[in-house]
């Protein structure tokens, strides 16, 4: 389960023989052996459970027509209807022209004869279709992401926080960020924020790197620091026009963002109007919130924003968080609430020692929300009894 | 629970410092600065008593009744401006709104309280005055023990009327005050004309002075028939001429009392009735529903970039109490500073060391150009802190989309801009006054700019080194040595240039020479060092 990849780091392509036949398994496989990583299934029932189980990872499908349960064609029919396979490529085993036809119509890119023809050739066409594939599907996934993190070091002297953190948040996601203090989540927070400094690795955001060039990556996402930060000398209004000037925006959009987020939040005119230091914990949360969503950002980094906030001020950020994510942007949010995590996340990675030990995709396993607070203890090696 | 009111503005009025030995400084410095106050007056009405008496045989008890009015207006400003914090303030009010207390009590504890204060600052300067003027005296002139006694009443009978006064007066100043507080331009303009007015006033009072001193004829400074003038308006010196007549026992009694209650009564009353009426507008100005509030929606505008860094500069160091006594005030304060401090060593100098100053021709233009250097320098030292005075803001500072150049130089525009307005100001103060050499003016000019220059750039480097993440280091005294060690080669450098016999013209195109290469050095590696230490800026 620990994350360790990245998105754009090469990988072995990897196929999946489907054939009844174990001695059909074995040529393609000596075939392709020294290019591709292969997984094997003896009919359409195994295959589609492997391919969905590693859809990410399969970039190719070698599938027999004629198998004892589930058929070539109706595997392909499955795969056509089930939209997360339905675009890895298939090439039919076959010796039956007269099916060529019904399985170009169900999806399938090549067809390799059977019995099989010469090895350079087939491995031609298998490794044209996988190429073909990585790189429309890298570019496709290329453009999903919002944020990625690729192999991240840090240290402070000898002593090392960060090890070699790698994740990727995808438009449109909540990714959590959990772990217990002194692992290295503010660290990497401060490290995607351009806080900190970082020894290795890359942080890009929609694509940019914020070592290559921190301004304009900085003007793509929004952040909420663990402890409200704001000038305590500035009114509200001050800080917000501060905030809205830095980022060099547009009066009219500011206005509306303005007035948008003045409501969301519940901020009256008249508190907006005092300084900042005269504000409760809970309304500076509330001016930090605003402020990093002022300029309309596509990702919203939140660093433990529920520390000290009252009920209301709770209620109002989870449905911002919902709201926010609804209208298809990203949210990169680290929280000791392990029920804010697991109700709201789409993915959630636990930090370990400066690594990430475990990501969980809710998307993928919906069961898996319940089990957060289960894994998460015994990520560190206690069980929920003991707390 | 008048006392416990009356205990809590105590409180409130007092600043607390970190540390006990910080808190007794302050209260050695204040006891200085009063002792200082107390012996002038006594030393110069003493000294001054006699020579009036030359004028007339009322002379002196006319100047005492004239310095009693001048006090009791002098004691009713300085209550005003603390009457403000008493009266207006807002953390105050609202945990007074939630308690069960009248606010006829509130308003009449603080009125009281703002009584005392009167007194107490009344009793500081009148008197130890009321005292020498008795002993002056003497028990031949009618002074008695009812005057000594008279003389510890007087601050609480002449704190009536200031104090009904400071109550009228009070709401128009908080109004005034509101309105200059956001116009820093207005501010610096006033503070410049009250700088002003401070220098000509200490011009007069160092003659007076050093008339004294030298025990001369006061010819110059007064005449016989502005003391003439003078003895016919002190009738209208209310109620300082009554209570000094019913002081020392005069005849007019009944009409002294009347006129002197009369006036106290009806101040206090007025005074108390607009107090009240304004702090009951305040509390429903500051504390009215929000319904209401929602109305004055101000639409905010957006300004670009380096505007808006500029401007947050400004409020950093401007609306920042802890650099009111280090920065801004003295900003202010330095061209009145200067001239003092100037002034007397000029009237010293070429009064006592004439045959000194004929071997050593440049030594008043240097030692006037390093004072003014080290005024500048000094003063400016306090702003070297770009990063440091973000605070825990400086995570702002590190995540806004504006490269660490550009929101550097804005750090340095801002005080260099002030300190630079402040030392043309000063040059400009002092060269009307005639205290600085046209060469002077001028080199204190170039080389003072190169100096706030050279500091602010220097200021940055060493605030950068403090604040880097992995290296901890306490080098912030760096800035007020430089601060000091700079205006202080300046000196060493000319008095060797002088002592060499160098030409004067040579011997000061080498010290703007020095601050020019002193510039180069410090801004060529600037946008490398910027760059590289800003992500390392621990936050």
């Amino acid at each position: 389960m620990a994350n360790d990849s990245s998105l754009l780091k090469e990988k072995a392509s990897k196929v999946l023989i489907i054939d009844d036949e174990e001695i059909n398994r074995e040529i393609l496989a000596n075939i392709i052996k020294d290019e591709c990583e292969c997984l094997f299934a003896k009919d359409g029932d195994e295959g589609l459970a492997i391919l969905k189980k590693e859809a990410e990872d399969i970039d190719l499908v070698l599938l027999d027509l004629i198998m004892p349960k589930m058929d070539g064609i109706a595997f392909l029919k499955f795969k056509k209807e089930n939209p997360e396979i339905s675009e890895i490529p298939v090439i039919v085993l076959t010796s039956d022209k007269e099916k060529e036809v019904e399985c170009l119509k169900l999806g399938a890119m090549d067809f390799i004869k059977k019995p099989f023809e010469s090895s350079e050739v087939i491995l031609a066409r298998i490794m044209r279709i996988i190429e073909h594939y990585r790189a429309n599907h890298i570019t496709k996934k290329l453009d999903e992401i919002a944020l990625e993190i690729d192999d991240v070091y840090k240290s402070y002297g000898k002593k090392e926080v960060l090890k070699g953190i790698s994740l990727y948040v995808k438009k449109g996601e909540i990714y959590g960020f959990v772990g217990k203090n002194g692992v290295g989540k503010s660290t990497t927070i401060d490290a995607i924020v351009g806080l900190k400094d970082f020894n290795s690795g890359d942080i890009k955001i929609f694509g940019q790197s914020i070592k290559d060039d921190p301004v304009a990556t900085k003007k793509l996402f929004g952040y909420v620091p663990s402890e409200p930060t704001a000038y305590e000398l500035m009114t509200g209004k001050e800080f917000l026009e501060f905030i809205g000037s830095s980022y060099g925006m547009i009066q009219s959009s500011f206005d509306a963002n303005y007035d948008f987020l003045k409501r969301k939040f519940d901020l009256p005119e008249a508190d907006l109007n005092r300084k900042i230091s005269e504000y409760s914990h809970g309304m500076k949360q509330k001016v930090c919130l605003m402020a990093s969503l002022i300029h309309n950002p596509k990702l919203w980094v939140l660093d433990e924003p529920t520390v000290g906030l009252d009920i209301m001020v709770y209620e109002v950020l989870l449905r911002m968080l919902r709201d926010y994510a609804k209208a298809g942007n990203t949210i990169f949010i680290t929280s000791h609430n392990i029920e804010l995590v697991s109700a709201i996340c789409d993915k959630v990675a636990i930090v370990n020692e400066g690594k990430i030990a475990v990501e969980l995709d809710f998307k993928k396993e919906p069961y898996k929300r319940k089990d957060l607070k289960r894994v998460f203890f015994k990520v560190y090696g206690e069980g929920v009894e003991n707390l | 629970m008048l006392l416990e009111l009356l205990h809590k503005e105590f409180k409130e009025s007092q600043t607390y410092e970190s540390s006990k030995v910080k808190t007794i400084l302050r209260w050695v410095g204040r006891v200085l600065v009063y002792g200082l106050i107390v012996f002038l007056e006594v030393f110069i009405f003493s000294k001054l008593e006699p020579k009036l008496k030359e004028f007339s045989s009322f002379g002196s008890y006319d100047f005492l009744i004239l310095i009693l009015f001048v006090m009791l207006i002098v004691s009713m400003i300085s209550t005003t401006l603390r009457a403000r914090e008493i009266f207006y303030k807002r953390i105050d009010s609202s945990i007074m709104l939630h308690l069960p207390i009248n606010n006829d009590e509130i308003i009449f504890s603080k009125a009281l309280f703002t009584y005392l204060n009167n007194v107490l600052t009344s009793a500081i300067i009148t008197i130890p005055l009321l005292f020498t003027f008795g002993i002056k005296q003497g028990f031949e002139s009618g002074i008695t023990t009812k005057f000594y006694v008279f003389s510890v009443l007087y601050p609480f009978f002449s704190s009536f009327i200031s104090t009904g006064l400071t109550l009228i007066i009070l709401p128009l100043y908080n109004k005034a005050y509101n309105f200059i507080k956001p116009k820093p331009i207005l501010q610096i303009a006033l503070g410049s004309i009250l700088v002003i007015t401070l220098c000509i006033l200490y011009n007069y009072v160092l003659n007076l002075f050093m008339t004294l001193v030298n025990d001369a004829k006061l010819d110059t400074l007064i005449s016989g028939a502005f003391v003439e003038k003078l003895h016919k308006a002190t009738k209208f010196f209310v109620p300082t001429y009554q209570l000094m007549d019913l002081g020392l026992g005069k005849v007019n009694v009944l009409q002294d009392i009347m006129i002197s209650v009369g006036s106290s009564v009806i101040a206090l009353v007025l005074g108390y009735f607009i107090a009240t009426e304004s702090y009951t507008n305040f509390l429903k100005g500051e504390f009215s529903s929000n319904e209401s509030k929602t109305m004055k929606s101000s639409k905010i505008l957006l300004q670009n970039p380096t505007k808006t860094l500029l401007k947050k500069e400004f409020v950093l160091i401007f609306r920042n109490s802890n650099y009111v006594f280090s920065y801004t005030s003295l900003l202010i304060m330095q061209p009145f500073l200067a001239f003092v401090v100037i002034n007397s060593l000029n009237t010293l100098f070429y009064t006592n060391q004439q045959m000194f100053l004929h071997y050593y021709g440049e030594f008043i233009n240097a030692l006037n150009i390093t004072l003014i250097l080290l005024f500048s320098s000094i003063i400016a030292s306090s702003t070297m802190d770009a990063y440091s005075r973000e605070q825990k803001a400086i995570q702002i500072v590190k995540y806004i989309p504006i490269s660490p150049l550009k929101q550097t130089i804005c750090k340095m525009i801002i005080p260099f801009a002030f300190s630079s307005f402040s030392l043309i100001l000063t040059l400009l103060v002092l060269a009307i006054g005639k205290q600085i050499s046209v060469l002077a003016f001028f080199i204190s000019l170039l080389a003072g700019l190169m100096l706030l220059l050279s500091l602010s750039v220097a200021g940055v480097y060493i605030d950068l080194a403090k604040l880097n993440e992995n290296k901890k280091s306490n080098i912030e005294f760096l800035s007020t040595v430089l601060s000091i060690v700079l205006p202080l080669i300046t000196f060493g450098l000319i008095f060797l240039f002088m002592y060499a016999q160098v030409s004067k013209a040579l011997m000061y195109i080498i010290v703007i020479l020095l601050y020019v290469i002193t510039n180069v050095a410090l801004i060529l590696p600037f946008k490398k060092i910027i760059n590289n230490s800003f992500i390392k800026m621990r936050i």
